[in-house]
């Protein structure tokens, strides 16, 4: 069936063709799941609700357009002042037996909370799957953390990951969101920076190869005074793959003092990958800064000839290039295996 | 800081209003109609052809579901077609004294007989007057009104027309292409660089009316032009629409910039389409300064099909009380070592929304492409907004590619460093508003600089803090 969807917060000429995405696919018979692990030494200073969502008959809706049966929904809270110290890896597997997960993840940092978040999609079989995940946050005053989210799913499966939150006064969340695997990956991000002081930064590493779509949409509003956010988005495409990028910082009246920035860079490995980028600046308010700036295209002919001196081949030196760019970004995740797993990911996809 | 108030702003010269002395006055947009403007204008058969079948297409398009609300459009309502009673005139004197009257206070002759080649003047819907220095003529050089050319070249305007801007565009372009009227035709030969300007000013007197001038160029191989148009008009309670077309040509080797100082009333609707093909070695460079009209939407557009083609375009923008300016630009890579350097500027305030809407395109052949597009935004006070809405869109692994934007207010410390200087702090915000303009006035020739300096200082008046 095919489907219209993660449309940008404003739109543009539809001859552009990066309103929205058409994708053309098929949404399996979601059945009961319970294939997976929550990882962490102290995790009886969590609060943590199953959600019984099957009773409920629940469906999940989220900006990016679709509606499907729900199979797992989960709450956590971080209670007032409660500090994790380890990182807490919540870990889905996909195979023959649970070949779709739908999913909501509600994390609640309570006030001066702080706790880092891992949660990873991992495909055990080659078999078509199907992942949907809807990830709410809410960050109380003066709490911090970051949530890292990875899609490692196979090559023939669909990925929607939509996130959606709420930082309050001097609150400090960080997102990581490394997408990895599957055929079609769809991703949504909303904040709204709601409190003064607040504080987002997302952070998105990509490779997409084959036929693979990406479409990446994110929007950040700022409400608060002195709120500031950051998008770093840095991927690499190869083969026949298409990838948006669609990154929105949007200052409201009132926002004052406050700041964005935006950065998106692409690398094309492959003269018939197609990358398209719209990185949206609105403003309301007088006296804010924001700024983006995007590079696409090739790899920076000084850099590849540098490493090629030292005897190392093109392929090699631009694999280099590239693991480079995305170092920043993973060394940022709180769990050195998880750091391994990423690289070793990337250096695969990138042979 | 405290801020100070906002005044409206003074217009005086383009707020002349002459008394509606036309000839002939048609409204709404019918088959009939079309067929009546075609009779009027006494044009060839293969003409009404083409404006019936933009009608058909006009018909069939939708408005756009983006940018701004366009609803307040009634073309039942907007004359199609307005002909003065005055016939194009090569002497100034014979022009009608009100027309002469609103032109010489706009500066035209004057400028004329200062800094250009050659002067083309509409009024409404038809040029009034057309003149042009007779050692160009002597080069083979043609300027002359849009509707001369399509009785006197039509070889030349059969092969070109359209060809540019095809019907099907947008739906304004198949209004335009209905009901167009007026306009310039150039034709700059092989090898022949003139050098100083050739200027058309569109004026559009007549209250509800529209305007769809056709401006046809072609640049022939090692030739090169530069070519500048200025429009304004009165303000009236009613919606004006301005729906002109301008096609380009710029051929290998051959070179064009391409000015435009727009100060529409604030009642107007712009809905203009610009392109420009390049072909092998050729550069066009757009300049353009919007500061009129009540609702923009212009985003001109250049085609890179030869190899080595580069676009150069430098564009500022400046919203006010009332006005919704979405522009911007298109450029399309499509031949190797093809280049463009983007650079936009907008300024809003007192409600004003100014937008910067692009597309970038690099196509599959485009090897060794550059494209730097880099665009600043500035706002004077929190009641006005700023959108920058850039796409890019990459399709080789073989191009350098980057783009950049700032959005922001003027900075307290450069405020602060020139106060330091004894100056008073509206002037110092005035001086760096003046200063955030330059690349565009240094790149008008002086009396269109010292014209668009004027009209920001009239903008800018009382109303920054």
């Amino acid at each position: 069936m095919e489907y219209i969807l993660n449309h940008t917060p404003l739109k543009t000429s539809n001859n552009y063709g990066i309103n929205n995405i058409k994708l053309d696919i098929n949404i399996p018979t979601v059945r009961n799941y319970d294939n997976f692990l929550i990882m962490s030494t102290e995790v009886d200073k969590l609060e943590i609700i199953n959600l019984d969502v099957i009773k409920e008959n629940k469906n999940l809706t989220s900006k990016i357009g679709i509606e499907v049966k729900q199979n797992y929904g989960i709450d956590i809270i971080v209670p007032k002042k409660v500090e994790m110290k380890e990182p807490i890896i919540l870990e889905f597997n996909l195979d023959e037996d649970s070949i779709a997960l739908v999913e909501n993840i509600n994390i609640v940092y309570e006030e001066n909370a702080k706790a880092d978040f891992i949660i990873k999609y991992i495909s055990i079989d080659d078999d078509e799957q199907f992942h949907y995940l809807k990830q709410i946050t809410k960050a109380s005053s003066n709490s911090k953390g970051s949530i890292t989210i990875i899609n490692m799913l196979n090559e023939n499966s669909n990925s929607f990951i939509a996130i959606e939150n709420n930082i309050e006064d001097n609150a400090n969340i960080e997102y990581n969101l490394i997408e990895l695997g599957g055929k079609n990956k769809i991703s949504n991000y909303y904040a709204k920076l709601k409190g003064n002081m607040s504080k987002n930064v997302v952070k998105n590493v990509y490779v997409g190869n084959n036929n693979n779509i990406i479409d990446i949409n994110y929007n950040i509003e700022i409400y608060g005074q002195n709120a500031k956010c950051k998008i770093e988005s840095q991927g690499a495409i190869k083969d026949n793959c298409k990838k948006n990028f669609k990154g929105t910082i949007d200052f409201k009246e009132g926002a004052k003092k406050s700041t964005g920035s935006e950065n998106e860079n692409c690398i094309l490995l492959s003269n018939t990958a197609r990358a398209k980028s719209l990185p949206m600046l609105l403003c309301h308010e007088e006296d804010v800064e924001g700024e983006h700036g995007v590079s696409s295209g090739k790899i920076d002919d000084d850099k590849l000839f540098y490493i090629m001196t030292r005897g190392i081949s093109i392929n090699e030196a631009k694999r280099l290039i590239i693991k480079a760019h995305f170092s920043d970004i993973i060394k940022n995740i709180k769990d050195e295996n998880t750091q391994s797993e990423i690289e070793n990911k990337v250096d695969k996809l990138l042979q | 800081m405290g801020k100070t108030q906002v005044r409206e702003t003074n217009r005086n010269i383009y707020d002349i209003k002459n008394k509606e002395n036309y000839d002939i006055k048609i409204s709404g947009l019918t088959k009939k109609i079309v067929e009546e403007i075609s009779t009027k204008k006494n044009e060839p058969k293969w003409m009404l052809e083409l404006r019936l079948k933009a009608l058909e297409v006009y018909n069939k398009l939708t408005l756009p579901d983006w940018g701004p609300d366009l609803s307040e459009l009634d073309m039942n309502k907007i004359a199609t077609y307005v002909r003065p009673k005055s016939k194009i005139n090569s002497s100034w004197k014979n022009v009608p004294e009100d027309i002469k009257d609103t032109f010489d206070k706009l500066g035209i002759p004057e400028a004329e007989k200062k800094s250009l080649a050659g002067v083309g003047a509409q009024y409404d819907s038809e040029i009034v007057y057309h003149s042009i220095k007779e050692e160009l003529v002597k080069q083979g050089v043609i300027y002359t009104d849009f509707d001369t050319a399509v009785r006197e070249y039509p070889d030349i305007v059969k092969k070109y027309f359209m060809k540019c801007v095809p019907v099907s565009d947008h739906k304004f372009a198949a209004l335009h292409y209905a009901v167009w009227s007026g306009g310039s035709f150039v034709y700059v030969p092989k090898g022949i660089k003139v050098d100083i300007p050739l200027q058309s000013y569109f004026r559009l007197n007549a209250k509800g009316a529209g305007q769809f001038e056709h401006t046809l160029i072609i640049v022939d191989e090692g030739a090169t032009l530069q070519f500048i148009e200025g429009c304004s008009a009165p303000k009236y309670n009613e919606t004006n629409l301005h729906a002109g077309c301008v096609e380009l040509f710029v051929k290998e080797n051959a070179f064009l910039r391409y000015s435009t100082i727009e100060n529409w009333s604030k009642n107007m609707l712009n809905l203009n389409t610009k392109r420009v093909i390049v072909e092998k070695n050729g550069t066009i460079e757009w300049v353009t300064g919007s500061f009129g009209s009540k609702i923009s939407m212009l985003y001109p557009m250049s085609v890179l099909n030869g190899e080595n083609a580069k676009c150069e375009f430098t564009g500022i923008s400046f919203a006010g009380k009332g006005q919704n300016l979405d522009t911007g630009l298109k450029v399309v890579h499509n031949a190797k070592n093809t280049s463009s350097v983007i650079n936009s500027k907008s300024i809003s305030k007192n409600g004003g929304i100014c937008t910067f809407r692009s597309n970038a395109h690099v196509k599959s052949n485009a090897k060794n492409s550059k494209v730097t597009v880099s665009c600043e935004s500035l706002m004077l006070d929190s009641m006005s907004s700023s959108d920058t809405i850039p796409v890019c869109n990459i399709e080789t692994d073989d191009t350098e590619f980057s783009h950049e934007a700032k959005i922001g207010k003027i900075s307290d410390e450069a405020i602060f460093y020139i106060m330091s200087r004894g100056i008073s702090e509206e002037e110092a915000k005035a001086m760096i508003v003046r200063g955030f303009a330059e690349p565009i006035s240094k790149a008008l020739p002086l009396e269109y600089a010292v014209e668009m300096n004027n009209l920001i200082n009239l903008e800018l008046e009382g109303s920054i803090g």
